[in-house]
């Protein structure tokens, strides 16, 4: 049972898919181009369909490395649907109207792959392999307009950044490696309490294995360090602060359909990782190394606070957005460290209900960017008198994120807030609230010209009809998920609560 | 299955808004008429409530409709009225409709303007009737979007400034309302959001716990009442409101506050009450006593009547701190007085500046001589507002101040200078505006017109009706808040 290719269908499907791409640019690239957005939404909805047959019949296989399970499912449609997604919105994106159509297309299924791998992955190799992966597809993509000044900048910074983030990554899954013996999430569980520790630097340690150790005498300070070097990459990936400094910039630079693609699926693929690792080494990590949801509480307070500060003072919507996810990543980790059913079955649904937000967002501005050819604040003036539809779309997915009830972000937040409060986590809490009241001023830094300054320009009326069904889907979801989120909540829960039986 | 008939009531106006938005935007008397004939659909179906309604059922709810909804999280949708929110509810329904009449004076962006004063109404309403909190919450917040464009698109010259300002407050007092929601909710025995079963496990929670959260509770409420030293947001946000949505804000968004106190924190969390019952009566007096020195110092008429709001809601907090029958039927009622009498005196105000653009009183002078009809019917409200014997304003106060005298004998000597200032500030505006001789400037002033005193004539009828015989009201909410000072005693 171990190659178990029903398991990669999903995989196969958008592999296969972004190859046939390929091969019809090259056959004929007029065709391929203008099909192309419609052969990746076709692509997306086959990935999803597959993932969703797999729901019932969870299994690991290929030696170990590879877990398909409703867990997986879940991050599997939520990627195919950015996908089919951004494909609409990119087909009336302006700016990639002269690049290479068919290679784009099948540059962002392909990225699609490989954040699917990343949150199917099981073994420290492939997960290291998907990251790399999607990392190296996601710098092309950023800096996939080639006239552009800008985009070329932002492709080389998230390069250099994520280079240097995977590599630091990989000496803590070395390290873990040279103290377990293994690669294998599920051996390195049964491992880790093995690994003998020697008391007294950092003290943290509560108890050492008794039968049969690994890797010689320890200090806690070398699992403290391996658990820190591979959260430097998955923090870079989630961006997190003090590794969000390339989202801003990839952003602002990228293709604006791009950005909406990292800042949700390339987002959620690192918390699939992060989530997976925690799954695993949940009872171990606890015996081992018990504050490591300390430093996972601190990395989402530094998130959300430093997120909303600076993105209050941002001008570029794009990167006031971006400011704005890496708060929201904040956000989503709150629930890991609540550390129980309810708060990672939260973080799931967090990152659901953030998709269809965020996409919409971005989504919004590209159209608005694409039509006025402007991303600066100072040109959103009076957006509500020159394109009425666009203008409510955008304040709608803004409300959302910002956690008005009855849209998305209100459930998302809320289900958040009910793990730390469920787990006495007060502080966090308070500092959660503090922080989601001043991003409503964040928001409000874009309504404000919208909604009450005099229009800059004359009345927009074009909107290109791939766009638009790509925004009115973000919108349904947005409105819906929010007023019934009942069935992502089942969900949400049925794909956590077998992965951790014990708590 | 009975009629739904909260439901319906609620959700009007959202049909409402789908209609507005469908009509094109140079429809502008359609799209006017579509929303009065909505609001006044509300009206109706809310009078019909009340017609099902009886007042003499006490510790239970009627017209109750009960749903799942997010089972997971044990959510419910869960309506239903009492004699404590039908007032408040029937109270809403008229202002929103009266207001509505009354935006006929604006004439900008009218379609955005109603779509957005609809889904305030259907926020409103929903606040009042919504037994779990979850909901309660979800409406609570619901209102906040509205009223910031309303405010920030159609205000006066600080609009935007006031607008935020008042998004944010509000929004800090309810996210930490809401923290004291999952607090409850997870207290409770089994988890649930729904009020009524909170209030049969209070005898559950212990003090401490009551305490905090009843305090988390009062951020997110005396926010909106608003009691001192909370109340800064309340005067930007009324003077660069527009009249209609300055009607509501008073008429209706400052009754949620002491309606939640009611509602929420006393039976749920009772000991947490008792606790907090001098503090809360003190505040009370403050508001009575400060409000009203620091309305007499003003020169913008508008200000001037934000700040009486803030001295009439400390009658509010005064009679139902002191959670005797009588101090709780006064503040109730205050809080219905209150809503047609100030709902009333905004509606005037802007009146007078839609012909006259400022609102300065020392502009004005001896208008009594050129505006006959209008300088009486504002008389007439400003004697309502300051307490005269035989208008609404006056039982309510007077119930108040009886019912807590055995509590708080002291507290209410004081509050009685509060009343004298209110009457004096009053008088010396009268004097001012519609006395005297008549300024030069304002020789050509057209009086009231048929519209305006439509939007006016039935708040002065409940003026003197609730004046002459103030049992319409005392026999409808009496029993239940007769039954919640029962509770709230016995658990002393």
């Amino acid at each position: 049972m171990d190659y178990n290719w029903l398991s990669l269908s999903p995989h196969l499907i958008l592999a296969g898919g972004a190859l046939l791409l390929v091969l019809a640019g090259a056959a004929s690239r007029r065709f391929a181009g203008r099909v192309a957005p419609y052969f990746t939404v076709a692509v997306a909805v086959g990935a999803a369909a597959a993932a969703l047959v797999l729901w019932r019949s969870p299994a690991t296989s290929w030696f170990g490395a590879l877990t398909v399970d409703p867990f997986f499912v879940i991050f599997a449609v939520v990627f195919a649907a950015t996908l089919a997604l951004v494909a609409l919105l990119s087909a009336g994106y302006a700016p990639l109207e002269g690049a290479d159509r068919p290679e784009y297309y099948s540059l962002l299924i392909l990225v699609t792959c490989a954040v699917s791998f990343m949150a199917s992955a099981t073994n420290l190799v492939l997960i290291y392999v998907a990251i790399e992966f999607s990392s190296i597809l996601s710098y092309v993509l950023v800096g996939y307009l080639r006239g552009d000044r800008l985009s070329g900048e932002a492709g080389l910074k998230y390069f250099l950044y994520g280079a240097a983030a995977s590599a630091v990554m990989l000496l803590g899954f070395a390290l873990l490696y040279g103290m377990t013996g293994t690669t294998d999430l599920a051996a390195l569980a049964r491992n880790l309490p093995r690994v003998e520790l020697l008391f007294g630097t950092w003290g943290h340690a509560a108890v050492v294995s008794p039968a049969g150790t690994v890797g010689g005498a320890l200090s806690p300070v070398f699992i403290f360090l391996a658990f820190a070097l591979v959260l430097v990459g998955l923090g870079y990936k989630i961006s997190a602060v003090p590794f969000h400094m390339w989202a801003p910039d990839a952003y602002q630079g990228a293709p604006t359909p791009v950005a909406a693609f990292l800042s949700v699926a390339s987002k959620a693929s690192g918390f699939a990782v992060i989530l997976r690792l925690v799954f695993a080494l949940h009872g171990p990590l606890d015996l081992v190394y018990a504050p490591w949801t300390k430093y996972a509480a601190a990395l989402a307070v530094a998130s959300m606070v430093l997120g909303v500060l600076v993105g209050i003072v941002q001008s570029d919507v794009r990167r006031l957005l971006a400011y704005s996810s890496i708060a929201h990543a904040g956000f989503a980790l709150l629930g890991v460290v609540a550390d129980t059913h309810l708060g990672f079955a939260a973080v799931l649904v967090y990152l659901v209900l953030y998709a269809a937000m965020n996409v919409g967002a971005f989504g919004t501005v590209a159209v608005i960017g694409h039509v006025t050819g402007s991303y600066d604040l100072k040109d959103y003036a009076g957006m509500g008198r020159r394109h009425p539809v666009l203008a409510a779309a955008l304040a709608v997915f803004l409300l959302a994120l910002a956690g008005i009830p009855p849209l998305a972000g209100f459930f998302a937040k809320f289900y958040i807030l009910a793990a730390l409060i469920g787990r006495g986590y007060i502080f966090l809490a308070v500092v959660a609230i503090l922080a989601s009241v001043v991003a409503l001023f964040l928001y409000a830094r874009v309504l404000k010209p919208m909604y009450f300054g005099k229009p800059a320009g004359e009345d927009l009326r074009r909107l290109s009809p791939a766009a638009a069904a790509a925004l009115v889907v973000c919108f349904l979801f947005t409105f819906l998920l929010g007023v019934w989120p009942q069935l992502l909540v089942a969900w949400a829960k049925a794909a956590v609560v077998p992965l951790l039986p014990r708590i | 299955m009975a009629f739904p008939i909260l439901t319906v009531t609620v959700f009007t106006p959202l049909v409402g808004i789908v209609v507005v938005l469908l009509l094109p935007e140079r429809w502008v008397n359609g799209i006017r008429a579509v929303a009065v004939a909505f609001t006044a659909a509300a009206l109706g179906f809310s009078i019909w409530a009340l017609a099902t309604f009886d007042p003499k059922i006490t510790g239970a709810m009627q017209l109750e409709e009960l749903h799942r909804w997010i089972p997971s999280v044990d959510i419910f949708y869960h309506l239903g009225v009492d004699g404590l929110s039908i007032p408040l509810f029937i109270l809403t329904t008229l202002l929103s409709f009266l207001a509505a009449i009354a935006s006929f004076s604006i004439k900008e962006r009218v379609k955005e303007y109603f779509a957005l004063y609809l889904l305030l109404e259907m926020g409103m309403l929903g606040v009042f009737v919504a037994l779990d909190l979850f909901l309660f919450y979800v409406f609570w917040e619901v209102m906040l979007v509205p009223m910031y464009f309303l405010i920030g698109i159609w205000g006066g010259e600080r609009r935007e400034y006031a607008a935020i300002k008042f998004f944010l407050y509000t929004l800090l007092g309810s996210v930490v309302m809401l923290l004291g929601i999952l607090a409850l909710y997870f207290t409770s025995q089994p988890h649930t959001f729904d009020m009524l079963e909170l209030m049969r496990q209070q005898g559950t929670f212990v003090r401490t716990f009551q305490i905090i959260v009843f305090l988390a509770f009062y951020v997110g409420f005396a926010i909106k009442v608003p009691v001192f030293p909370f109340h800064t947001w309340l005067p930007d946000a009324h003077v660069e409101a527009p009249t209609a949505i300055s009607v509501l804000l008073a008429g209706v968004l400052l009754k949620m506050g002491g309606y939640g106190l009611l509602r929420v924190s006393f039976p749920i969390l009772p000991q947490g009450a008792h606790w907090f019952v001098w503090p809360l009566a003190i505040l009370g007096v403050i508001n009575i006593v400060y409000g009203s020195l620091v309305a007499m110092a003003q020169k913008d008429l508008k200000k001037l009547i934000a700040y009486s709001s803030v001295g009439h809601m400390g009658f509010v907090l005064l009679g139902a701190a002191a959670m005797t029958p009588t101090g709780l039927n006064g503040a109730v009622m205050q809080m219905f007085n209150h809503g047609i009498i100030t709902g009333a005196l905004f509606l005037l105000v802007g009146v007078l500046y839609d012909r006259a653009h400022v609102r300065d009183i020392n502009a004005f002078s001896g208008l009594g001589v050129r505006v006959p009809v209008y300088v009486g019917i504002m008389s007439f409200t400003m004697f309502a507002s300051l307490g005269l014997p035989g208008l609404a304003g006056f039982v309510s106060e007077f119930l108040s101040l009886v019912g807590s005298f055995p509590v708080f004998p002291v507290l209410v000597i004081i509050s009685g200078a509060g009343i004298i200032i209110t009457a004096a500030y009053f008088l010396w505006t009268i004097r001012r505006m519609f006395l005297g001789k008549l300024t030069p400037r304002w020789e050509n002033l057209p009086d009231i017109n048929f519209r305006e005193l439509v939007t006016v004539v039935p708040l002065m009828i409940l003026m003197v009706l609730i004046g002459v015989y103030p049992s319409v009201l005392i026999k409808l909410m009496d029993p239940a808040l007769t039954e919640l000072s029962r509770v709230m005693m016995a658990l002393k």
